[in-house]
């Protein structure tokens, strides 16, 4: 059976609680998990923080590796750790490795594809074993097209695209606890040094990568994020932005979704003021269900529109937040 | 005139001027000659390769942000900037462009053997490159606009045995003792790295308006040189390279590629007056109500 490593962050503290919780695993890491468990055994590798404890996982897991005293900000000692563990692995079937694609993901990716002489695919949806490879099914050429990636010999890394539709794992409590094993860390001799970490103010709000709803403002709300904020929040939803919110000093690039900031696919995404730049198309239209409102008829967000509302999003949002309350009151 | 100091949201703040700016550091930008993202893009023939032919292509957008913070940090230490590329004969298009922004240098790679590599193949090539160039900085942007695995940065500081920064969105070049300094943006927290020279740094788009071209520096660019390398000319620096690259050392292949259909929408158009009640029918419809 084929080891699949996954880098997972630790479940979040709630996890441990009674309140036991795959939610507590982000969206990202459940979208990885699932892609693993397409390969073979998922072995989650975390890394830093104490002795993890996965008290819900994917039934096939039967160990997880756990690499303590290390930043886990720091790509170059991840890799190092992940690239030891493939270099010890049984020579006859070097394991996969599964990345998320953030920063990290592909800082490790790149650096396991020179150190280890891995074949290395990008913004992965899904993979399955092949002969002695893996078959891998990407989005490319930002999410306009479906491209199946062969890798005909291990070892294998896997960096798993953010969106697309919602992949989750087949997930029940195991009979077992899963093992941790600690794995030895050899520390990379040139890595950058930590100097400060500022929480951000809106730290705790909710990511918008978990979100079932996703209300996002454009370059229509003009800054004035009031009204969508207001429907968010009513529906239980985040809010995203484009672009142009983040350059103008509106929003936090964290929101940012489009080809350089998230790849989302939430259940409905409401689109205010956006005209729909390929860009942020790329990032967005994977939704279930897309609502856009825009003054301009003729804007591009109206092509891939479930539901188009030409008109000022200061009216029809807020007229739309009291026909939520009303309908709400009725019942 | 066109060396806009940045506000305190991003880009390259001026480190330490007086006697500092006098150690000249030499900065090594990689760019890509790339088909226009805005035109659709074709993936075609038996190796399904992006079709570079159907539209001329443009200098990455995205490496635009790489080229301003290497012009940045020479213009504050004084020091050079060598774009560096690699790819077919009209590649040398994006180290031009570099030029025209002001960089002095390029360097343009480019070999048959080189034609069919994967990522990491090419990234290998960079990385010989800038091993006999032996800069004091390197600058990448965040990915490239058409393949955007976004490893190239990665095995570069692999092979090269250097720190990298990955995604900054803010970089100081601190002079005594030379070293780069970055504000990156993890999520909840932001994180300021510091990391010694010899470097890799990858920036976002949010690191600072690039700058246009100027008259003076379109022309200026006419006269610099853009030197041609092989792979001959680079295995001093990557012993076996030659083995490393191209169509029968990529360790990945596509097998097939189709273009996705637009998404199936509803395209249903109602008048403002009438949506705050179709949206609450499709919110209750989704049980979202």
């Amino acid at each position: 059976m084929t080891r699949v490593l996954v880098l997972v962050d630790a479940p979040s503290a709630q996890a441990h609680t009674a309140d036991v919780g795959v939610r507590d695993l982000s969206s990202r890491d459940l979208r990885l998990l699932a892609v693993a468990e397409g390969l073979g055994v998922p072995e989650p590798v975390v890394v830093g923080g104490p002795p993890p404890c996965f008290e819900v996982l994917v039934p096939a897991v039967t160990t997880v590796l756990h690499a303590a005293d290390v930043d886990p900000d720091d790509a170059a000692v991840v890799a190092s750790v992940l690239g030891d563990i493939v270099q010890s692995a049984d020579p006859g079937t070097p394991p996969i490795v599964v990345l998320a694609g953030d920063g990290r993901g592909r800082e490790v990716a790149g650096r396991l594809g020179a150190a280890c002489g891995a074949g290395v695919v990008a913004d992965v949806v899904a993979a399955r074993i092949e002969s002695d490879g893996v078959l891998a099914r990407t989005r490319a050429l930002g999410v306009t097209w479906d491209v199946d990636v062969a890798v005909e010999r291990r070892p294998v890394v896997l960096v798993v695209a953010d969106g697309g539709p919602a992949a989750r794992p087949r997930l029940h409590a195991p009979d077992v606890q899963p093992q941790v094993v600690p794995v030895a860390v050899t520390q990379a001799p040139r890595a950058p040094r930590l100097l400060a970490r500022r929480m951000k103010n809106d730290a705790g709000q909710r990511d918008i990568g978990d979100a079932t709803v996703i209300v996002a403002a454009g370059r229509g709300t003009g800054g004035d994020l009031s009204a969508v904020q207001d429907l968010a929040d009513l529906l239980g939803g985040a809010v995203g932005v484009t672009r142009a919110v983040v350059e103008g000093g509106w929003a936090d690039r964290e929101a940012q979704i489009g080809l350089t900031g998230r790849q989302v696919s939430p259940r409905l995404y409401v689109a205010a003021g956006i005209s729909g730049a390929i860009q942020h198309r790329s990032g967005m239209q994977e939704s279930e269900t897309i609502v856009a409102v825009n003054t301009d008829p003729e804007a591009p967000i109206f092509e891939v529109a479930d539901i188009g509302v030409v008109g000022d999003l200061f009216t029809v949002l807020p007229g739309l937040a009291d026909e939520i309350r009303r309908r709400r009151t009725a019942r | 005139m066109f060396a806009r100091i940045p506000d305190e949201r991003g880009g390259l703040r001026r480190g330490l001027l007086g006697k500092d700016t006098q150690v000249p550091v030499d900065v090594v930008v990689l760019v890509k000659y790339v088909p226009d993202a805005q035109e659709p893009r074709h993936l075609r023939g038996p190796l399904l390769r992006l079709d570079r032919s159907s539209s001329p292509g443009l200098l990455a957008e995205l490496d635009e942000y790489a080229v301003e913070v290497a012009l940045r940090v020479a213009e504050v230490h004084g020091g050079t900037v060598t774009a560096v590329t690699v790819g077919p004969d009209d590649a040398v298009e994006a180290a031009r462009a570099a030029l025209r922004l002001g960089a002095d240098a390029g360097i343009h790679v480019c070999d048959e053997r080189i034609a069919g590599s994967d990522s990491i193949g090419t990234a290998r090539v960079l990385a010989a490159a800038v091993a006999r160039l032996a800069p004091d900085l390197v600058v990448t942007g965040m990915a490239s606009t058409d393949a955007a695995t976004g490893v190239v940065p990665g095995v570069l500081a692999q092979l090269l045995d250097l720190p990298l920064l990955a995604l900054a969105d803010v970089v100081e070049v601190i002079a005594d003792p030379p070293r780069v300094r970055v504000d990156q943006d993890a999520g909840a927290a932001i994180l300021t790295r510091e990391a010694e020279l010899p470097a890799v740094v990858s920036v976002t788009d949010r690191v600072g308006e690039p700058r246009y071209p100027s008259f003076k520096t379109i022309m200026a660019a006419k006269k610099k040189p853009i030197d041609t390398w092989g792979l001959d000319d680079l295995t001093l620096h990557a012993p076996g390279l030659i083995d490393e690259v191209g169509t029968a050392a990529a360790r990945t292949r596509v097998v097939r590629a189709q273009a996705l259909p637009p998404r199936s929408a509803a395209r249903r158009m109602v008048d403002a007056a009438d949506a705050p009640t179709v949206i609450a029918d499709l919110l209750a419809d989704l049980e979202l109500l």
